[in-house]
């Protein structure tokens, strides 16, 4: 058998490609092994400079090709565990790797900069690598930690959590938990159905396409990108806001802030409580037309709109909110721009994202800017 | 450090008591001239710091531990006089010049403490905006871990492995001035406003993630040439950007010093900072 080993150098933007065409790479080396597998098996695969693809296959059955190496000289294990290691022949180099495998494979890879893909395997995967792409679609839960290299995850069942420095992050149509830490890594999340979401990069960009659940808990931070959430037209959130010098805008959503929590109150003089009152009646019925449309639209499902409790909840919301933006700061914008460049002035600001109530969502930055708008503007203006 | 002529000569074993601090940078100028100074003129403490640097260079490139239960309570609930008493001087009369567990202890608390504080710091920064970081230290306090050392030193002792050590063996660092250096670790899952403000926090932070950063940055130094250079000219880029990000909240803090926000930033920014040269530590 010819040993001699090609070294496939990697591509930007593989991954994609890898995902479309497992089998493509070609050398003359290559070398095929089969073996059975238990259902819901777990498998692990190591390299350190050779790329790996993992799709699947029939059940039952662990195909492994190997692009230079004796395939099944890197193979061990069996039933329910095996392990795979590209990195074995040292002397010559390292392997790339394509795996075959049942769906429900739990797979782990251990990589240093190979591109590596797994498609379709609805089973969890970690990988744990240094440098190049990463793509993974079709999984239940995502762990990935690595330095460098795109990222891109589409269709993943329970959860995300990654932690990297550069390259840039793709997440798309992903459930569950999201946690993702980067450096300069630009980071886009679409259609994310999630209670519990935790963005932190220092210098990269957010950009959050999904709508919020009212029992969820929302976290996004950048030192100095720019956070851009792109939520529903009827989507309802408590927004805190926060930046040292970044400007907080808003495209076509209202929002309505809000006294900060723990901001002192002012006294008022007789002459300034005229003045609040007039500005309170003004300001109910622009208040109230503002939130009744955003109260129909998100209760459209509900068939509840035109219902006694109905009217009372929005009269209690357009109270509340009324005293709200007239106890201190406050303004009712439907199109904002605020600006937390003043010295000192970084301190929380707290919005009403449509209708009174929904989840906490925690924006800040440190000099990046805060845009917040409808996802259909978004997707128009993309 | 012209002054440091008239200063007297420091024996052994008070080098010894204070080495906690000495390796942590804990110690005023005085101290560390006079340390260095009987460093210079005594090789079998030489010998042993330079034992100690390598215990924790090895314990750094160890493989990140899972405990398999959360051992947190129990730490935590024998810290809970949290400020333990300090020994009266002359309790430590030992002659041996072998690396003591005190010692040993003291090496692995400085990674410990560095990364449970600064971890335990951020989670709670992090789990709510109004909540002050845990992690509290007294006044003055900057100057070292030898308490906390031996909090975990003591853990060490009272485990089953009691050859560790004596329990009752007194530890610390003696002599005159017993309230100095001394770190809390005061579980304050309620705050108690006031008694740290905001800059001795900042403080607190930069000594925490300062240590865990100098000695990670040394093993990932050292790992840099396993990767291929443009993934090396990625990781310095953001290490700079992460820099820049820390020099930036820190400017910040010192025109606005109450700021917690700005706290948590500095507190983000540490964090990536450590969380990536964690991971070139670990290749």
């Amino acid at each position: 058998m010819n040993r001699s080993v090609k070294y496939v150098p990697f591509t930007v933007g593989l991954a994609a490609a890898l995902l479309a065409a497992p089998w493509s790479v070609s050398a003359q080396s290559r070398s095929d092994t089969t073996l059975s597998i238990d259902a819901s098996a777990t498998v692990e695969i190591s390299s350190r400079g050779g790329d790996i693809r993992v799709r699947t296959g029939a059940d039952g059955r662990l195909a492994v090709r190997s692009d230079g190496g004796e395939a099944r000289s890197l193979v061990s294990g069996s039933g329910r565990a095996f392990r795979i290691d590209g990195s074995r022949d040292r002397l010559r180099g390292d392997v790339d790797l394509s795996v075959e495998l049942p769906r429900g494979t739990v797979v782990l890879i251990r990589s240093h900069s190979g591109d590596i893909s797994v498609a379709g395997t609805d089973a969890d995967v970690e990988v744990r690598s240094t440098s190049g792409d990463i793509a993974v679609t079709n999984a239940r839960q995502l762990r990935v930690a690595t330095v460098a290299g795109d990222i891109i995850a589409r269709t993943i069942s329970d959860g995300v959590r990654i932690s990297t420095t550069s390259g840039d992050i793709v997440l798309e149509n992903v459930t569950g938990d999201v946690d993702v830490a980067g450096t300069s890594s630009d980071i886009t999340l679409r259609d994310v159905t999630s209670r519990r979401v935790q963005i932190q990069v220092v210098s990269g960009d957010v950009r959050w396409t999904s709508g919020f659940d009212d029992s969820g808990r929302y976290e996004f931070n950048s030192h100095s990108g720019e956070v851009r959430l792109q939520v529903p037209a009827n989507a309802r959130a408590l927004l805190d806001v926060q930046s040292f010098s970044g400007e907080v805008s808003t495209t076509d959503l209202p929002l309505i802030l809000l006294p900060s929590p723990g901001a002192a109150q002012r006294d008022t003089t007789a002459a300034e409580q005229r003045e609040r009152d007039r500005e309170r009646s003004r300001l109910r019925d622009s208040v109230r037309r503002v939130l009744q449309d955003s109260m129909r639209r998100s209760d459209t499902s509900r068939n509840s709109r035109d219902s006694a409790s109905w009217e009372r909840n929005l009269e209690r919301s357009v109270s509340q909110l009324v005293e709200s933006v007239l106890s201190g700061v406050a303004e009712s914008l439907s199109s904002l721009s605020l600006s937390f460049s003043d010295a000192g002035n970084s301190r929380a600001r707290r919005f009403q994202l449509g209708a009174a109530g929904g989840p906490l969502v925690s924006v800040s930055t440190f000099s990046g800017n805060i845009v917040v708008g409808s996802a259909d503007t978004g997707s128009r203006r993309r | 450090m012209s002054e440091s002529g008239q200063t007297p000569r420091m024996t052994c074993d008070t080098f010894e008591s204070t080495l906690g601090e000495f390796l942590e940078g804990g110690l005023t100028e005085r101290e560390r001239a006079l340390s260095e100074r009987h460093l210079s003129g005594c090789a079998p403490c030489r010998a042993m710091v330079a034992d100690l640097d390598r215990i924790v260079h090895a314990a750094g490139v160890l493989p990140p531990i899972a405990p398999s239960r959360d051992l947190w309570p129990d730490i935590e609930a024998r810290l809970d006089p949290a400020v333990l008493r300090l020994p009266t001087g002359e309790a430590s009369t030992r002659q041996s010049r072998t690396v003591s567990w005190r010692a040993l202890a003291a090496a692995a608390a400085v990674l410990v403490t560095a990364s449970a504080g600064a971890t335990w710091t951020l989670a709670r920064n992090t789990a709510a905006t109004v909540e002050v970081p845990a992690l509290a230290l007294n006044r003055d306090t900057v100057r070292g871990g030898t308490e906390a050392a031996d909090a975990f030193a003591q853990t060490m002792a009272t485990a089953p492995a009691a050859s560790l050590g004596p329990t009752g063996d007194s530890v610390g660092e003696g002599t005159d001035a017993p309230d100095r250096g001394r770190i809390t670790l005061v579980a304050d899952r309620a705050p108690t406003a006031g008694s740290v403000t905001d800059s001795e926090r900042m403080i607190t932070m930069d000594t925490l993630y300062g240590r865990e950063i100098a000695k990670l940055r040394t093993i990932a130094e050292s790992q840099l040439d396993m990767l291929d250079s443009s993934t090396v000219s990625v990781v310095r880029r953001n290490l700079d950007i992460i820099d820049n990000a820390i020099l930036e909240s820190r400017a910040a803090l010192e025109s606005d010093p109450n700021s917690g926000f700005l706290l948590e930033q500095l507190d983000r920014a540490y964090e990536r900072k450590v969380d990536l040269l964690r991971r070139l530590a670990f290749l």
